[in-house]
């Protein structure tokens, strides 16, 4: 009977292995179904998502297991994690669009939370043009049809 | 973002809580105007300001009726599973004397005014939220009830605040599973048509629901309740058989009788309780209980094998302090099982006062207590010493000590209770921290 917990090896669209806990691989459902498809020493490959997002991904992983483990017995407060959380979205937008798409394929549904809200957040509060700069999105309207989607929308600027 | 498939744009723009924030979207750019269409939720809310600008001479003329925004806003949405309209919190702070005309502009659970709508959506529809405008709405009794009952056969989550409900016509809506209802006038003395037509309710919410005589909730599928009874000695009755969480806080009921075997969490309220019938809470762990004669109710309570954490206080303990009667004792006889205990100022008052007038008794010890926190107010710090040391006497396995003290007390009694302390019994884990009345615990390092 092994003593230590099960590794499952995953491999990333750059050809990166990282080994990590079943557990730790199990937060994303994809993962989860493939484990339940191939033996368990095959190497399992993420040819969608780069070494450098698996990194995080596994980062935030690792940390919401830990944090439930510890949390079992007692009734403690997620105010801790939620810091935590939020300190792991301080990322460059591009690094934060990689993070949904690799949330997204890996079916984690807690990190796909946390990251799009993280976007919506961005988005509050924000005139059409500020959206756009924060964004970097290019204005497609011609003035007469911003003149009338403005018109449509007028309540939300008054 | 435009990398983004568009499904997870429709996911982002759909955690805007407010439509306002989606319509400013819709300008920057035709993909983000297309997709915000495919968001199926519509929450709109009248703010404060936008009140004023439509009262206000100068800028009415500028306001777009706030029915009609949101009127558009439905017809323009491609499919909708959830609508929240509303008032801000801030609009029921406006008084009567304010107001003199009779307008319906913001009387929001009109039956008018909702057959505009919600026929067109009803369908899909699985949650419903109305945020009524006091001020308009306390003095009309809408049948919104019926509609929603007869249309909304999808329907799992309702909520309606602040409005005078009929009960007429209501029909039986068998997929509801989450009822909240606050600040509502209700036309249903015993609760008996709430029990008939949303049998298949998990979570009800009745905060300060007027209108009840002898309210009694019988729900056999209930997981969750949380309600409050503002008015005085009404006879509160619960039976709900599957019952794991319940918020009760009530004043003086004429009667409180419990019918709730499977309960595991249980924050209770209430100042005077003169017939308190509860049946074996076998599965409680969690109990925090507040009241201003706590002596009596815990003579009233059965048992408490199973409860592990407790949280106690007392109400209005500033008064007549001297004729409290609650002492740690009776707290360790009812629940001797007890392994974390948190003691609000005045239960600690009560207990410090009980135990002034005569030692801690010897009973058995709490053996399973292993942690203690508790907001202190110190009269005479070597009482509060004392008494601090006799506990940890008796609780032989208390390791966790988290002691909070009132921004009031001087530094040199919170530096003598931390030294006192720590020499005391050094193995114990001590945490220190500051408490006040309306903010939440905070807590230092060590050096006060």
């Amino acid at each position: 009977m092994k003593s230590t917990p099960k590794k499952i090896i995953l491999r990333s669209s750059d050809k990166e292995i990282f080994e990590v806990v079943e557990a730790v691989a199990m937060e994303s459902q994809t993962i989860k179904n493939l484990i339940e498809d191939v033996s368990s020493d095959d190497v399992i490959p993420l040819d969608n998502v780069t070494a450098r997002i698996l990194a995080k991904v596994l980062e935030y992983c690792k940390k919401h297991v830990d944090a439930a483990a510890a949390n079992e017995n007692k009734n403690t407060t997620d105010d801790e994690l939620n810091a935590w959380d939020a300190d792991f979205v301080k990322v460059d937008q591009n690094t934060l669009v990689d993070l949904i798409m690799a949330a997204n394929f890996l079916n984690i549904k807690s990190l796909l939370d946390l990251t799009c809200k993280t976007v919506a957040d961005m988005i509050r509060g924000k005139t059409p043009e500020e959206i756009r700069q924060t964004f970097n999105i290019k204005n497609d309207y011609t003035p007469e049809e911003e003149e009338e989607v403005r018109r449509e929308n007028q309540w939300a600027f008054e | 973002m435009e990398d983004l498939p568009p499904p997870l744009v429709v996911d982002i723009l759909s955690r805007l809580t407010d439509s306002t924030d989606l319509a400013r979207c819709r300008l920057a750019s035709k993909s983000l105007n297309s997709l915000s269409h495919e968001v199926r939720s519509v929450n709109l809310l009248c703010t404060l300001s936008r009140y004023i600008k439509s009262r206000s001479p100068e800028t009415k003329a500028h306001v777009t009726p706030f029915k009609a925004i949101f009127n558009n806003l439905v017809f323009k949405a491609r499919c909708l599973d959830s609508i929240f309209i509303g008032v801000d919190k801030s609009l029921r702070d406006i008084s009567f004397d304010d107001v003199d005309d009779e307008s319906d502009d913001l009387y929001l659970s009109d039956l008018g005014f909702v057959k505009e709508w919600l026929p067109k959506v009803c369908g899909e529809l699985r949650k419903l939220s109305i945020s009524d405008f006091w001020i308009q709405s306390c003095w009309r009794k809408s049948e919104v009830l019926s509609l929603i009952s007869s249309c909304c056969n999808d329907l799992m989550e309702l909520e309606l605040k602040n409005a005078w409900l009929s009960i007429d016509g209501l029909n039986p809506m068998t997929r509801l599973t989450n009822l909240t209802l606050e600040f509502i006038r209700l036309e249903d003395e015993d609760l008996n048509k709430v029990n008939d037509c949303f049998p298949s309710l998990q979570v009800l919410n009745l905060v300060g629901v007027g209108g009840l005589k002898d309210p009694k909730i019988h729900l056999l599928h209930l997981k969750s309740c949380m309600w409050t009874v503002s008015n005085a000695p009404l006879s509160l009755t619960i039976i709900a058989p599957n019952l794991m969480k319940l918020r009760l806080k009530c004043i003086m009921p004429k009667s409180l009788v419990l019918d709730t075997p499977l309960l595991s969490d249980f924050h209770l309220s209430v100042e005077e309780a003169y017939d308190f019938r509860v049946r074996e809470l076998c599965n409680l762990e969690n109990l925090q209980l507040e009241s201003s004669s706590l002596h009596s109710i815990l003579g009233m309570f059965p048992s408490g094998k199973s409860i592990k954490m407790l949280t106690v206080d007392s109400l209005k303990w500033t008064e007549a302090l001297e004729t409290r009667k609650f002492c740690l004792e009776a707290l360790f006889d009812v629940f001797p099982n007890v392994m974390s205990l948190n003691l609000g100022p005045g239960a600690w008052s009560e207990a410090e006062i009980c135990f002034r007038k005569g030692c801690l008794a010897d009973r058995n010890a709490m053996k399973e207590l292993t942690e203690i926190v508790a907001h202190l107010v110190v009269y005479d710090i070597e009482v509060t010493l004392s008494f601090i040391y006799s506990i940890l006497d008796k609780c032989t396995n208390l390791s966790d000590m988290a002691l909070l003290l009132h921004p009031k007390e001087d530094s040199r009694a919170a530096s003598s209770l931390i030294s006192g302390c720590t020499a005391y019994r050094p193995r114990v884990k001590w945490r220190w921290g500051i408490w006040k009345e309306g903010s939440k615990d905070t807590w230092v390092s060590v050096g006060i």
